[in-house]
């Protein structure tokens, strides 16, 4: 029963964040085709004059790796795509957005940025790509409430600038560096990888990541 | 945001590293499989894909942004925008060398695994979904584009694509498929079971496309068209018409009613077609024959080969049984006794349609695909096809004359080379609309 509890509770939790930045200009869903998109947050002018799509469901796993550069995914996040993959747009067209589809987006990016950081926080902070600046140290190393703002600020950038090609913008930023602020004092330094999994699945599962 | 969602939902006293760490391994209690919580990596998948660094600082310029536009339609994928390609297509672009920009998507695996598949995917299959199962069809096209052939020999060669163990053994590549030319010929299995190698990679071109158990090579192959897959979505059971009905709709891009014409003679139409429907010939003259004219006429060039459901059977000289089914409806209709065909689609409605350059007859299937990949039409439908998948849409009917221009630019300039035309329709001002 709790578990089935705890589950729910963190789909949802990562859902809000993905709606937070869906909402909020994150994810402005890139603007395509010279009219307006309602977001939750209300309408958005959509100021391009392309046709917007969305990744397919044979592009957006290899999409994502290609972005997080994690190679072959691990053989967890491949059943995972083949799970879902029929949660995913056959067309791409923008119409076929749905809430199942973007549910499996989530779960899919949640499982590329776990390749991503395990890669990652084996390797010393000199040779990563990503989390250049997060301290893995047995004794020294950061817990995710001891993460500083400018560790925060660099990984958010990171993250953005490879799945959004672009920077985040400071709205952006304060909203990400806020939802990380509910990692408390009482986890411990092996738990680092939980904000860095919650930053990134948030980044790589907004919109603007797999439009087209 | 979370701390308040967990308070309305009276999560609050539960411990936040608790519910963090459920976050963390949610997707585990999620559809999956306990068999697939194997963490280790598995050795296959597209290959390809850079390790972008990003580069917090940098200037992101148009530029670089148009270069992310371009190799996102012509791969299929994203890349970070600090990807050292990206920076190489910037400064081509910065000098007017589109073109030459988009050879640097084009050189990357995720144009063939991703784009070229997906687009051979939809026409692999009847349903033209590109969820289609990877096959010979998706092979051989992927393979022929990898290896920069002729695109006509799509339609005339007697080869086809299959992964090679030595290749993705030397590619450190483990788990290849085993390779049997009978379980190539009987089944998608090797297919099937290969999808998630890199096709750019792994794929070998044998000559001959496999008419029996020993592998002796089909006697009239036309590439594509004499797939087991394709044969096996249109050959299956039926009159053989539905071969010519998806040839045209897959390589001329035409649905039968696009093509329909009742003008045309009805001298080869078979006997199964009823003449009198509804009591009259009215019926028969103003819609039956528009399309079973031109149909009929070069249905026989598949008049030995039928898909008995697991293979393809080609029986030379002897016209398979499925051309006299319902031979009572109409018996003074045509009777079909060799491969011989007539192109009628050649009157006044068809002919600027299809720009056809070879004779007006012929025998066999490999006639018939040179008939179509020859023709105008093959080249404008090739166009039309990359167009709809690098840009996202299918060209409007204002801007037919492009696609002209670009299928004429394909046969002269590109010598029907599906990587140059790539290359060409990506920076098309009417594709990604720059500043778009």
């Amino acid at each position: 029963m709790h578990k089935r509890r705890y589950k729910i509770i963190s789909v949802l939790g990562l859902i809000t964040i993905g709606t937070v930045l869906s909402g909020q200009a994150c994810s402005k869903f890139s603007g395509r085709g010279a009219s307006y998109l309602e977001t939750s947050t209300g309408m958005v002018e959509v100021t391009s004059n392309a046709t917007l799509k969305i990744a397919n469901s044979e592009e957006i796993l290899p999409s994502l790796i290609s972005i997080a550069g994690t190679g072959a995914p691990s053989a967890t996040t491949q059943s995972g795509y083949d799970s879902w993959k029929t949660l995913y747009s056959e067309s791409g067209n923008a119409n076929s957005v749905n809430s199942p589809m973007m549910l499996g987006i989530l779960n899919l990016s949640g499982e590329v940025c776990n390749d991503l950081i395990k890669q990652e926080l084996l390797m010393p902070m000199a040779s990563r790509r990503v989390f250049t600046k997060v301290n893995t140290d047995a004794t020294t190393g950061d817990s995710p409430s001891t993460l500083s703002a400018e560790v925060k600020g660099d990984f958010i950038r990171r993250l953005a600038r490879l799945a959004w090609a672009r920077n985040e913008t400071p709205d952006e930023l304060s909203s990400i560096v806020s939802a990380l602020d509910v990692f408390k004092s009482d986890m411990t330094k092996k738990d680092i990888s939980l904000p860095l999994l919650f930053t990134c699945s948030a980044i790589f599962a907004a919109p603007e990541t797999h439009t087209r | 945001m979370l701390v308040a969602f967990l308070s309305v939902t009276g999560m609050g006293g539960y411990s936040m590293q608790w519910v963090l760490s459920w976050g963390f391994i949610f997707v585990q209690f999620f559809l999956l499989p306990s068999s697939a919580k194997a963490d280790s990596l598995i050795p296959i998948y597209m290959l390809s894909f850079g390790t972008t660094t990003p580069v917090p600082g940098a200037l992101i310029t148009s530029d670089r942004t148009r270069a992310l536009e371009i190799f996102t339609a012509v791969t299929g994928t994203k890349i970070g925008i600090d990807d050292v390609r990206l920076m190489q297509m910037e400064a081509l672009i910065a000098k007017g060398k589109d073109k030459e920009a988009a050879a640097i998507a084009t050189a990357d695996r995720a144009f063939y695994n991703i784009r070229i598949a997906n687009m051979a995917r939809k026409m692999s299959n009847r349903d033209e979904t590109v969820q289609a199962p990877l096959s010979d069809f998706v092979a051989t096209f992927v393979g022929a584009v990898r290896d920069d052939m002729d695109a006509r020999s799509l339609l005339t060669g007697n080869f086809y694509y299959r992964f090679d163990s030595d290749k993705m053994t030397a590619a450190g590549i483990k788990g290849a498929p085993p390779i049997d030319i009978n379980t190539i010929r009987t089944s998608n299995n090797h297919y099937a079971n290969s999808a998630n190698f890199s096709m750019y990679d792994a794929l070998i071109r044998i000559d001959g496309q496999p008419m029996d158990a020993t592998g002796s090579p089909l006697p009239d192959a036309a590439g594509l068209i004499t797939t087991r897959s394709f044969m096996a979505a249109h050959a299956i059971a039926g009159t053989n018409r539905r071969l010519v009905e998806y040839s045209f709709r897959e390589f001329m891009c035409v649905t039968m009613q696009d093509w329909k014409d009742a003008t045309r003679p009805d001298d080869y139409v078979g006997r199964d077609v009823d003449r009198f429907a509804g009591g009259g010939d009215t019926k028969y003259q103003s819609t039956c024959k528009g399309c079973h004219a031109q149909m009929d006429g070069f249905r026989q060039a598949f008049a030995y080969v039928n898909f008995d459901g697991s293979a393809i059977s080609y029986t030379p000289m002897a016209v398979q049984p499925k051309f006299a089914s319902n031979n009572t409806v109409f018996p003074a209709g045509w009777i079909t006794i060799d491969d011989s065909f007539a192109n009628h689609a050649n009157g006044p409605t068809n002919s600027d349609k299809f720009g056809w350059r070879t004779p007006a007859s012929g025998k066999g299937m490999n006639d018939f695909g040179k008939g179509l990949a020859n023709s105008k039409g093959f080249s404008r439908c090739m166009v039309k096809r990359v167009f709809t998948e690098l840009c996202k849409r299918p060209p409007t009917s204002d801007e037919d004359p492009i696609v002209r221009d670009i299928a004429d630019q394909f046969e002269t300039s590109y010598n029907y080379k599906i990587k140059s035309l790539a290359e060409a329709v990506a920076v098309h001002p009417s594709c990604l609309p720059k500043g778009g």
